[in-house]
């Protein structure tokens, strides 16, 4: 099921490299490309866990790498409302998701913050917030390849 | 009977007086292979007309038409003139046992030198506009006595056809023909002599020989036999048609390497054991979607669809699919290796009426190969499996309120409930076991020890070990089914046994009881089952005894002692 999945997935641009743990085939990693400013200078390494219920339970989506985003606490926490234990649908397809996480980035959504200072600079400085995103995704994110 | 005589098979002999474009050989005409066959005859632009093919008919035939496809693209002959040589011959290649290889190549080619001498030309055709040249003999009449002969494939035309008739001035160069030639006199403004392909039908003459008659016959059925010609469809060109089947073939593996996808579950990409339909038109499991209620009832949300979110409402509810249901079976039935892996799977904890379903779907199969009855296979399958059926609806209908209880009890740790299911393939018990939870864990257990040793054989589906159990612990005596008829009788038996067992099911209170037979402590002769009643340790005692003591009452077996005000009545 997750291979199919992950073919599946695969289509994706924004998210690439996604690959299997080999130890624990419901781990994978993979790394997020962000589309639009202040993300696009760097990418993301993140890594998805599937639950043993999975896919009565949703999976989890952390953050590998440090990222200055409302949504996305310190540890590398995601609120994503599509997987969400409450709102999960087992018919929810991990692209669906991996499509959901690439909106989030692209377009904080500051009304439901991991980390409210973040939110509140996003609404009120909007400026500062860029700057501030920019800086730190050039700072910690990965390297782009030459593409 | 009427015979392509350039067909490859029959291995016409085809020669070309020019010389030819690389990739476009005559002996494209008639080769075996379907991409050569498919190029045709190309002659190098720089030669001009008249060019001549000779074909070397296997036998002498009688001539009904030739057919002959002029163009190679933008390649195409346009004026063809048809000669034919009438040769009497003593030996064929057809026949392999009067002629081998080596007489074979003796066979000579006339010369292109006396094409007009030894040649009489039969037909004319000139036409700058027509894809297909059709050269129709009107005398031909089919020997119908020669016997029926499959169809051969021929192509299609797709295009203008030009026919022509031909005339002989001795019957023989119709009726006896060794020989044929096609002179390419034309071809249109600066193309180069082109022919796609040439099919030359007719029947053997009748001076050949009958061995060569029967030779032709044969091969003729042994390549195009009825169930071949249905897969090359539509006789469009051969390569196609052999590519097509190909896939035919490599459809009908993945048919039997794999399941049909609607069999699979769409959520979890199992095999699906109890089918339902969703209001948004999707099918999944039973098991999944009670799963997934459950994880909603968790956050307190009610029932709805996985897929749509919508609640399910009185009219916009998940139905059992029957249907695909029914074709599950079927497949599970013809497939046993198939059912085996849907067996092992099962030892998820998933609902027991689709697994008891399976389960004897699969006992029915393996009884049926048990039995040894080869030649009525498809009786017994049918006989065994209705009342299986049968047996799984009735159970699943009466017993529909009580499914979860019974999963609760289904899913205790993995091996037990994993050998539970192996046992459930001696039908009596499980049915048994499965209507009475109460009473299922003791003798599970029983069972689960003694047979634990007997398992793996009565896994390997030995069917007299794994009738065993069900005579031991079933009440009602069993014979070992040794025919079809005992089988289904036996299965009806069981059907009985679980319907009028029924009530019992709900008797939560005899869970402790270690004896089945209802017996009063105190007096152990009454057999009324409406007046027992029952003490805390689970132990009976009757109406009588128990208004003969007032208060303290000591079990007679046990000896725990029960305040009066805890004694409950017992129901059966």
């Amino acid at each position: 099921m997750e291979l199919s999945d992950l073919a599946k997935a695969d289509i994706n641009d924004v998210v690439r490299n996604i690959n299997v743990e080999e130890t624990n085939i419901l781990k994978w990693n993979g790394t997020l490309f962000p589309k639009d400013p202040p993300y696009n200078k760097g990418a993301f390494k993140i890594s998805i866990e599937f639950p043993s219920e999975y896919p009565f339970k949703p999976p989890k989506i952390t953050f590998k790498t440090k990222i200055y985003h409302p949504n996305i606490d310190e540890k590398g926490q995601v609120c994503l409302p599509i997987i969400n234990a409450e709102n999960w649908k087992p018919a929810t397809k991990t692209e669906q998701v991996l499509q959901a996480l690439a909106a989030l980035i692209d377009r904080p959504e500051p009304e439901h913050p991991l980390r409210a200072d973040l939110a509140e600079e996003y609404t009120k400085d909007k400026k500062k917030f860029m700057k501030a995103a920019e800086d730190y995704t050039k700072k910690y994110a990965e390297k782009r390849p030459a593409d | 009977m009427v015979i392509n005589f350039c067909d490859p098979i029959l291995k016409p002999r085809i020669r070309c007086n020019a010389v030819t474009v690389d990739g476009y050989d005559v002996t494209n005409l008639c080769s075996v292979n379907p991409s050569l066959r498919n190029k045709g005859l190309l002659v190098e632009s720089y030669i001009k007309p008249p060019i001549s093919v000779i074909v070397h008919l296997p036998v002498n035939i009688e001539i009904r038409n030739v057919i002959i496809c002029t163009a190679v693209g933008a390649q195409r002959s346009c004026g063809l003139e048809l000669y034919a040589h009438s040769q009497q011959r003593t030996s064929s290649w057809i026949s392999n046992q009067e002629c081998g290889e080596d007489s074979r190549s003796g066979v000579s080619f006339p010369s292109d030198s006396d094409v007009n001498r030894v040649y009489c030309c039969i037909g004319r055709a000139h036409d700058d506009q027509a894809q297909y040249i059709d050269f129709i003999n009107s005398k031909y009449r089919e020997d119908v006595a020669g016997g029926a002969l499959p169809q051969m494939p021929k192509h299609s035309l797709y295009g203008s056809v030009r026919t022509s008739e031909v005339h002989a001035k001795y019957h023989r160069y119709l009726n006896n023909v060794s020989h044929i030639v096609i002179r390419i006199t034309r071809a249109i403004s600066s193309s180069a002599c082109a022919l796609r392909w040439v099919e030359i039908w007719g029947q053997p003459s009748h001076t050949c020989k009958a061995s060569w008659h029967h030779a032709i016959h044969d091969l003729c059925w042994k390549e195009f036999s009825p169930k071949v010609r249905q897969d090359s469809g539509l006789e469009c060109n051969n390569f196609q048609s052999e590519r097509k089947l190909t896939t035919d073939i490599c459809d009908l593996n993945e048919q039997f390497d794999e399941l049909p996808e609607e069999f699979i579950d769409p959520l979890t990409q199992e095999m699906m054991l109890m089918p339902v339909l969703l209001p948004c038109g999707k099918t999944i499991d039973q098991t999944s979607l009670d799963r997934y209620v459950k994880q909603l009832s968790q956050w307190g949300h009610s029932p709805n669809d996985p897929y749509t979110g919508k609640e399910f409402t009185e009219h916009e509810k998940p139905i059992p699919n029957a249907a695909l249901k029914a074709r599950m079976d079927r497949f599970l039935l013809h497939h046993p290796d198939v059912a085996s892996k849907v067996d092992f799977r099962v030892g998820r904890n998933t609902g027991i009426f689709s697994v008891s379903c399976v389960t004897q779907s699969k006992l029915a199969s393996k009884t049926a190969c048990h039995l040894d009855v080869a030649s009525c296979t498809g009786d017994v399958h049918q006989d065994l499996y209705r009342p299986a059926k049968r047996l799984c609806s009735d159970s699943s209908q009466s017993n529909r309120g009580k499914r979860t209880c019974i999963s609760v009890l289904n899913s205790g740790t993995d091996t037990s409930s994993s050998k539970y299911i192996k046992v459930k393939t001696n039908c009596a018990v499980s049915t048994t076991l499965s209507l009475h939870p109460v009473n299922t864990t003791p003798s599970l257990h029983a069972i689960s020890t003694t047979q634990s040793s007997h398992l793996p054989s009565a896994i390997q589906s030995s069917h007299s070990v794994s009738t065993n159990p069900s005579m031991d612990h079933s009440q009602n005596s069993q014979s070992t089914p040794s025919t079809t008829s005992s089988t289904s009788s036996d299965l009806d038996t069981v059907l009985q046994l679980t319907l009028a067992n029924l009530p019992r099911f709900s008797q939560k209170t005899s869970s402790r009881c270690e004896s089945t037979d209802p017996e009063c402590v105190y007096c152990r002769k009454c057999v009324d089952f409406r007046c027992l009643y029952m003490l805390e340790c689970s132990h009976l005692l009757c109406k009588q005894c128990l208004l003969e003591r007032l208060n303290g009452l000591e079990c007679g077996r046990c000896g725990q002692i029960t305040q009066r005000s805890d004694v409950v009545k017992a129901h059966f």
